[in-house]
């Protein structure tokens, strides 16, 4: 039994205050979600209580069981029983699973690894997971990214946690592994350990989580038991707006011209050339449209799309049009050339540089077509670049600030602000509002409706069935790598979504 | 001190990028008291001269090592150039022999380029086994000895100065420009710094030229070649590139950035500027040492991690080089008049660069 309570915690950051005299107490052996949009200050509570951000860093008190606790750091924070589970895997990728579980506290007898003890022990709490299908002797390397995940909450569990902090554990995880770790959590509340919930996600508060605390602009709003509340109430708590304003009414106009085919289009693995990731994918995107790619993750879809973009880095065989017009892509200046834009999965991974400013990340793609002669126009890129910033309601202060002092929703601003700057006419995202919060993806939804009314042609990849039903024109979706179904909105609904990406339904055509 | 600072966090005045110029203002100083000959202008001139290729290089380094890599080759190529054009200067001519002596470099780097690029060498690995390639050819094509070098004209590059009238005339139209510059600029109050700084500079090098009675031509070079790079990474979109591709290769070359032929760039470039020093050395000692400078690239290294570039990539600026080059310029200076042995100056340069390093660090937190 651990009684967690938070007070009066302030922290500030260079140019914002990211809490402000937030008092929470969380009730004992019970999870407890955590939400609030980016930059509400929600993660950085959860890393404040695991000693992430140390004693001294913020003002106010944190109390377990009516002890004051003051950590110097995660290590110390761990030892008292504390542990988070960060939205970005802290895993080391040379090393074996039971490695990474025990890297703190290696099973040893006189400064010897016991390296039996070790796999054992690393067996028996994937086991008690049900996560029987993962071997200890794997590298992190060799594993998914959602696999990876559930070796961190592991790793997260062999230390004992009386208080677990979940910082967006899901974010990587596909629907059957989010099912299996609240399959844990269950567990968990059963071991009267006392979980935070980081999350912005709605289902997954009301699937499992007893509590509910709402953040907004680094301030406590209320807390209640999740009996209690509505989720009408968490989003108007959240960001005070009605759902129903997410998604932007479609246009209804009549798309315009073909801008990109592919036919006959196989993907091989990266690392394996012998893989088929994608087989024999065939489709039309047009002018003036915003065409959804549904499917379960590993079905193919990023690796259909990042193929057209990063040309010969990736073996594929097919053919490619444009307008019409057969084309080869080299690589991703061809692409980029080519008006083809790639807003990635992963922000921080492949599309921003987390330690350059605002300004930097803004004009990297589009450097060429202001440039004369190779010498940067550094006055148009200015007056460029605070446009795009007004444009796409980045928040900050001003274009010389680091990327990496953004929240998430900021950060993929920046993203999409740096591609529309080359104006592209095809814009493929890929999970564009992956760990953005409620208001920023309204508005980043706003905005790709914006861009397929200007006539753009656009794709969004995304996992999530109500994004995909709210914003797409017609929807394609893939399962082990085919395309199963091509449908127009209308015909589209969460049931014949999920049967197709599930390969439970035969092959349909719009 | 441009406009396409990458780096900078607010438009205010910021004390911390200038830890590097405040240690050289200190350490001059320090210098000025302890020895009495060190401020008279030929040991200023002297100080410029005998660093002026060890500075080229540093130049270079600065391009491996904004990348997230490093040429560790470039001392020996240095040494490689001197040889090359003191073995062909006889035959070819002065313009032909430096020609294949730079030509040489440009290819070594291209070589490298592929090896790291294509092949996945780390930089570390593929510019290590140049670095015993050509230290060791030079050897063997010179069977471990000097070759002096004959040509008059060449050796007088080494010693002789563009004239003085010619030198005023260029400092005057810098002068100019700077101010101009500063006037035009919307933030003067970040600007007024670094503007009175570059003031400073000009009026001490009018002072050097006009007790000098003109400047050394190893000195115009070196300035040069720092101008060309200097433009390079603020103004090109090349180098605007090579600061992305540090920062995030994959998030580069997600942005439409050709990261492969803009690394192999890089190494070209730095292997480049290394045989320029080598011409110059050749030209300051009049002879071809194979010998010479060995294990020069950790003052080139040196340098480069003084003037604040961050040895993961993506951040730094070549005007800090300039100053680590001239801290460790200084450094040796000072030492060599206070009657330091050269073994014990390693030592001293071995402390300055682990506190440079460990204050820079303390300052990014």
């Amino acid at each position: 039994m651990a009684v967690l309570e938070v007070k009066n915690i302030t922290i500030d950051f260079p140019g914002v205050r990211a809490l402000e005299e937030v008092s929470i107490v969380f009730p004992d052996g019970k999870m407890t979600a955590l939400c609030g949009e980016n930059g509400a200050g929600k993660s950085t509570l959860g890393k404040i209580v695991a000693g992430v951000h140390p004693q001294g860093k913020f003002s106010g008190q944190i109390f377990l069981d009516g002890e004051e606790l003051k950590f110097s750091g995660t290590r110390d924070a761990e030892n008292h029983g504390v542990v988070i589970i960060h939205q970005e895997l802290n895993l080391i990728n040379d090393m074996s699973v039971a490695e990474n579980m025990f890297l703190s506290q290696m099973p040893n007898k006189r400064g010897k690894v016991d390296w039996k003890t070790m796999h054992q022990m690393a067996r028996e709490m994937l086991d008690s997971l049900d996560l029987d299908d993962i071997n200890t002797h794997t590298l992190i390397r060799d594993l998914t990214v959602s696999k990876r995940q559930m070796v961190e909450i592991a790793k997260a569990l062999s230390k004992n946690p009386k208080v677990l902090i979940f910082d967006e554990a899901t974010s990587s995880l596909s629907e059957a592994e989010i099912k299996l770790l609240f399959e844990v959590i269950e567990k968990l509340k059963e071991r009267q350990v006392t979980m935070i919930f980081v999350t912005h996600k709605m289902d997954e508060i009301f699937r499992s989580c007893d509590h509910v605390a709402v953040l907004k602009d680094g301030k406590y709003v209320w807390d209640r038991p999740v009996s209690e509340v509505t989720q009408h109430d968490i989003v108007t708590g959240m960001v005070g707006r009605e759902l129903s304003e997410m998604f932007p009414p479609k246009s209804g106009k009549p798309r315009g011209e073909e801008l990109l085919s592919v036919k006959n289009w196989t993907v091989y693995d990266n690392a394996d050339s012998r893989k088929v990731v994608v087989k024999d994918a065939a489709f039309e995107l047009y002018a003036g449209e915003i065409l959804g790619i549904y499917g379960i993750v590993g079905a193919g879809r990023t690796e259909l799309m990042t193929s057209i973009f990063e040309g010969k880095a990736i073996k594929s065989t097919g053919e490619l049009y444009l307008h019409g017009q057969k084309k080869v892509i080299r690589d991703t200046q061809d692409a980029t050339k080519q008006k083809i834009a790639l807003v990635t999965e992963d922000r921080k991974k492949t599309g921003l540089v987390l330690m350059h400013s605002v300004r930097s990340n803004i004009a990297l793609a589009s450097l060429n077509k202001r440039a004369k002669m190779g010498k940067i126009d550094h006055a148009g890129e200015a007056v460029a670049v605070d446009k795009s910033i007004q444009d796409f309601r980045v928040k900050v202060p001003d274009s010389s600030y680091l990327v990496k002092q953004l929240s998430g929703g900021n950060q993929q601003k920046v993203v999409l602000a740096k591609w529309m700057l080359n104006e592209p006419e095809v814009l493929i995202m890929d999970e564009p509002t992956r760990g953005i919060d409620v208001g920023a993806k309204a508005e980043i939804y706003k905005m790709l409706r914006d861009l397929a009314d200007a006539g753009k042609g656009v794709i969004v990849i995304s996992g999530e069935l109500p994004e995909i039903l709210g914003i797409s024109d017609r929807i394609l979706v893939m399962c082990e790598g085919e395309i199963v179904a091509n449908l127009n909105a209308g015909d589209a609904n969460e049931v014949n979504l999920a049967q197709y990406a599930l390969g439970v339904a035969g092959k349909a055509d719009a | 001190m441009s406009k396409g600072n990458t780096l900078e966090k607010k438009a205010k005045f910021n004390w911390k990028d200038y830890t590097a110029a405040f240690g050289l203002i200190l350490l001059v100083i320090i210098s000025a008291v302890l020895s009495k000959t060190f401020l008279l202008p030929n040991n200023l001139i002297n100080i410029l001269k005998s660093n002026a290729p060890t500075g080229v290089m540093a130049l270079g380094m600065t391009f491996a090592i904004l990348t997230g890599g490093i040429d560790l080759a470039m001392a020996s190529i240095l040494a490689m150039s001197g040889v090359i054009v003191a073995m062909t200067i006889n035959s070819l001519g002065i313009f032909l022999s430096v020609a294949l002596a730079l030509a040489f470099g440009v290819i070594n780097g291209l070589a490298v380029g592929v090896v790291v690029t294509k092949f996945r060498v780390p930089p570390f690995i593929a510019t290590l086994a140049s670095q015993n390639i050509w230290r060791g050819l030079a050897y063997v094509v010179t069977g471990a000895a000097a070759k002096p070098i004959t040509n008059l004209k060449f050796n007088n590059f080494g010693t002789d100065k563009l004239p003085m009238s010619i030198t005023l005339i260029i400092l005057a139209l810098c002068a100019v420009y700077v101010v101009f510059a500063f006037l035009r600029s919307e933030q003067k109050g970040k600007k007024l710094f670094s503007t009175v700084l570059l003031l400073l500079i000009i009026a001490f090098a009018v002072w050097l030229t006009i007790t000098g009675k003109g400047m050394s031509y190893l000195i115009c070079v070196f300035v040069v070649a720092f101008f060309v790079c200097w433009y390079i990474l603020e103004h090109s979109v090349y180098g605007r590139q090579v600061y992305a591709l540090g920062g995030n290769p994959e998030a580069a070359r997600f942005s439409g950035i050709r990261v492969d032929r803009n690394i192999i760039l890089v190494y070209m470039i730095s292997s480049l500027l290394a045989a320029l020093g080598g011409v110059l050395a050749a030209a300051r000692l009049g002879s071809g040492v194979p010998q010479l400078n060995v294990g020069g690239e950790t003052d080139a290294i040196a340098a480069v991690v003084l003037g604040g570039t961050s040895m993961s990539g993506g951040s730094g600026k070549i005007t800090g080089t300039i100053l680590g080059i001239l801290l460790i310029g200084v450094l040796n200076n000072l030492l060599t008049l206070l009657g330091v042995s050269s073994d014990l100056q390693m030592v001293f340069k071995g402390v300055i660069v682990l506190i440079a390093v460990i204050l820079d660090t303390t300052n990014h937190k």
